[in-house]
């Protein structure tokens, strides 16, 4: 195999993958959508083009079954057969088996499959029995080009944009020699890579563009050449809106990475600046400041994308609960245009998919009678809701169904050995016990949840990330989950604290509140060090310094007369950490440490200050976390 | 492969030798944020062009102690990439780049009561000295015992 052709593979794999994607929610848009004959065309696009280009560029398997596929979609598209749940699924089965198939081709361009099953399955649905429909099949359909040049193909399965623009004209039309054809697909490659991204971004393809790629199947037109008028026309279209290119992830790390740096240069430059009498070096500097600030917002924003995929794949996921379940979901999201940081978008799935299939099996009710019993729609609500709040992003994940019963959860937690008593227990305390390991309220597991590790996982990702998730629920009237996360893990709100001549930053969404210690009282408890009250409640207070040292620690109340302390809440109490004083509040990009001092508890990473000195950014609940003093504390307390 | 190429550094008194394909850059020694909870040679981290990278003493590390400060010699930070990712490594100084024959380099002594042998990868024989060839993962490893003097200091 020559490069060009690994190239040519390779192009039309990542080309395919992404139809698949497209093709994926259009499947999923036709159980609810009012017009699926629109979709059907569609989707009978996406496959033909599949075909066409994976005959084209060689890889038999995926030809012979997308072969079936179309034969499949074809007949529901012409009413032959009747769209239900149960050929829906089968459709789903294929996309994915069409998405294993084009990953397992990604890492070996040799490798071959078998689709036995999953063609017969397609066969049952094109040949029931009982109908005749054979012989309706051959003639009608536009695909006979089973001789037609494969090779002219490429040029459509490479962009999607000609998807929608020349349907099968090409194949129909041309037919030139090998190499020609490639030269085509190439040109309209280079000439489409600009384009096509925004021909993606518009699902429903306009009418006049969707003309006379349906016209083109009963006549085939004396077509133009390839390459050239397809590219001409999509370029037409993506006037209309913003052009967009593609860009790989790693440059725009890259641009970040130096982004961070001017700007760090440029509050170096500012703070020498300071005392200087040259209005002309404040002026210019001033300048550059305002400039690099929009500079960085704008390199941010490029690692900002929608949350739409993300969502379109938990609509799979409910789907595929509520069936196995044997329940009838409705499923909203709101949101889905919500732009978000790359690193959340990649933590936010997980954490998801486990909330959504909690939702549709444990929170709606077992069936619809029991909803119509008590006064609800036979059908189940789930939605799913995204949208900003300040800084953060807030996800929330809502089901009508029967709400959690604190008093169950009480009930079962004592039971399991999670707590000891239920006693004083408020019911929002209670339902905060499904986040606990090892708990699950359902008796028996199910295939789908209930095995007691999900929710327990869900709070664990979210908290690496810096977010928070909380539940709300009312019995009878069903659960909220709210999860809040930060909208960039790349830059955090810090706060720049002095202890004992360091300087520390603390990510500020960990710090409580500032406390003056000299307006305080500080007292001793013995055996547990100096303490403040604070609202009726006892808080012990730590230095920052001592406790990073882990040597010692010399507490006094005299010690801690001048300083400020940090409310931190960690997973067993709260804690007040005492540092000399606040420096400032700043955004700073964090940064990682190498490899040699990765390892300590309590640090989270590194940062560089506005005078470029490198200063350590400290995990406050981490270090402060799994301290056996404050386990006993707590529970003396509790006692 | 091997490449024959080091770069010869001023380590206290002795002459040694790190493989110049490992060698990233030589800077003076920027200013330097210690970090707490480290052993002594751990000098902390610095700035890097915006890149932060942890720096040690190679005196404190191999000897235990960092020379009388000498006015005619400026120490400086060797930047040195292992697998373990980079790091900065403070020496007296930077003497030159050697090429050496396959001859000229023999297996180091195993001395065990000698904490310079410790990290010590082979020695280059020259007419009139002994360059010792540092083994810079032996040196990072933390858990590889430091020298005697270094729990005394």
């Amino acid at each position: 195999m020559d490069d060009f052709e690994i190239e040519l593979k390779n192009d039309f794999i990542a080309e395919a993958l992404m139809n698949l994607e497209e093709a994926e929610q259009a499947f999923m848009e036709l159980e609810t959508s009012s017009s699926p004959a629109e979709l059907l065309n569609k989707i009978f696009r996406l496959a033909h083009n599949l075909k066409g280009g994976s005959r084209a560029v060689g890889f038999p398997d995926v030809a012979e079954f997308t072969h079936q596929l179309e034969n499949l979609v074809l007949k529901l598209k012409e009413g032959q057969i009747a769209l239900s749940p149960l050929n829906v699924t089968t459709l789903l089965k294929s996309n994915d088996r069409l998405m294993q198939m084009l990953s397992g081709l990604k890492d070996n361009l040799e490798a071959r499959f078998s689709n036995e099953d999953l063609i017969s399955e397609i066969q049952a649905w094109l040949n029931p029995s009982a109908a005749p429909p054979v012989a309706v099949a051959e003639p009608e359909a536009p695909v006979p080009q089973e001789d037609s040049p494969p090779l002219s193909v490429p040029a459509d399965a490479i962009s999607e944009a000609e998807a929608f623009f020349c349907g099968d004209l090409p194949e129909e039309a041309v037919d030139p020699s090998v190499a020609a054809a490639f030269e085509a697909a190439m040109e309209a490659e280079l000439a489409l890579q600009a384009e096509s991204a925004p021909a993606k971004e518009t699902p429903p393809p306009p009418p006049q563009a969707q003309a006379p790629a349906l016209a083109s199947v009963p006549t085939p037109s004396p077509a133009p050449a390839p390459a050239t008028p397809t590219a001409a026309s999509a370029k037409g279209h993506a006037v209309e809106k913003d052009e967009l290119v593609r860009v790989s992830l790693s440059k725009i790390e890259y641009l970040n990475n130096y982004v961070g740096e001017l700007i760090i240069l440029q509050s170096v430059l500012q703070q020498q600046s300071i005392g200087s009498s040259n209005t002309l070096l404040q002026a210019s500097i001033h300048q550059v400041s305002k400039l690099s600030k929009e500079i960085q917002a704008l390199s941010m924003s490029l690692r900002m994308f929608p949350i739409r995929p993300v969502f379109q794949k938990l609509n799979r996921v409910v789907r595929d609960t509520a069936q196995a379940v044997k329940k009838d979901v409705l499923f909203e999201t709101i949101g889905e245009e919500l732009e978000v940081d790359k690193s959340v978008i990649d933590h936010l799935g997980d954490p998801l998919v486990h909330i959504l299939r909690n939702a549709v099996d444990h929170g709606l009710e077992a069936s619809s009678d029991d909803r119509v019993r008590a006064g609800k729609s036979p059908k189940g609500r789930v939605t799913l809701n995204a949208f900003n709040e300040g800084n953060q992003l807030v996800v929330q994940v809502r089901d009508d169904g029967k709400g959690i019963n604190p008093d169950v959860i009480r009930e079962k937690a004592v039971q399991k050995g999670v707590i000891r008593t239920a006693q004083g227990m408020s019911d929002q305390e209670a339902i905060m016990l499904i986040f606990h390991p090892g708990f699950s309220t359902k008796s028996e597991t199910s295939e789908i949840s209930g095995r007691g590790v999900g929710m327990d996982v869900v709070k664990t990702n979210i908290e690496a990330i810096g977010g928070k998730v909380t539940v709300d629920s009312v019995v009878g009237a069903g659960s909220t989950f709210r999860i809040v996360i930060p909208l960039s893990l790349a830059v955090l709100d810090g706060l720049v604290v002095a202890s004992s001549g360091d300087t520390f930053v603390v990510p500020l969404n960990q710090v409580q509140e500032t406390l003056n210690l000299a307006r305080l009282k500080v007292f001793h408890v013995e055996g547990v060090g100096e303490c403040i009250e604070l609202r009726g409640s006892v808080i012990p207070i730590y230095s920052l310094s001592d406790r990073l040292k882990k040597g010692a620690i010399p507490r006094s109340s005299e010690v801690l007369r001048n300083k400020v302390a940090l409310l931190i809440k960690t997973k067993d109490c709260v804690v007040g950490v005492a540092v000399d004083n606040v420096v400032s509040t700043q955004q700073i990009v964090v940064k990682p440490l190498g490899e040699d001092i990765r390892k300590q508890k309590g640090w989270l990473g590194s940062c560089i200050l506005g005078d470029g000195r490198p200063t350590l950014i400290v995990n406050m609940t981490e270090l402060f976390e799994g301290d056996v003093t404050l386990k006993d504390w707590k529970e003396s307390v509790a006692a | 492969m091997t490449d024959n190429r080091f770069l010869e550094i001023a380590v206290s008194a002795q002459i040694c030798a790190l493989p110049l394909l490992s060698v990233r850059e030589v800077i003076y020694v920027p200013e330097i944020t210690a970090l707490p909870n480290m052993p002594p040679y751990f000098e902390g981290m610095m700035n890097l062009r915006g890149k932060i990278l942890g720096v040690i003493d190679l005196r404190k590390r191999i000897f235990g102690k960092k020379p009388p400060p000498n006015p005619e010699q400026r120490e400086v930070v060797v930047v040195v990439e292992s697998e373990r990712g980079e790091i900065g490594v403070i020496v007296d100084a930077v003497i030159r780049v050697l090429s050496i024959n396959e001859a000229d380099r023999v297996a180091a002594p195993v001395r065990e009561s000698d904490p310079v042998s410790r990290y010590v990868e082979g020695v280059i024989k020259k007419p009139d000295e002994l360059v010792l060839i540092l083994n810079m993962l032996k040196l990072l490893d933390i858990a590889t015992p430091g020298s005697p003097a270094r729990s005394a200091a």
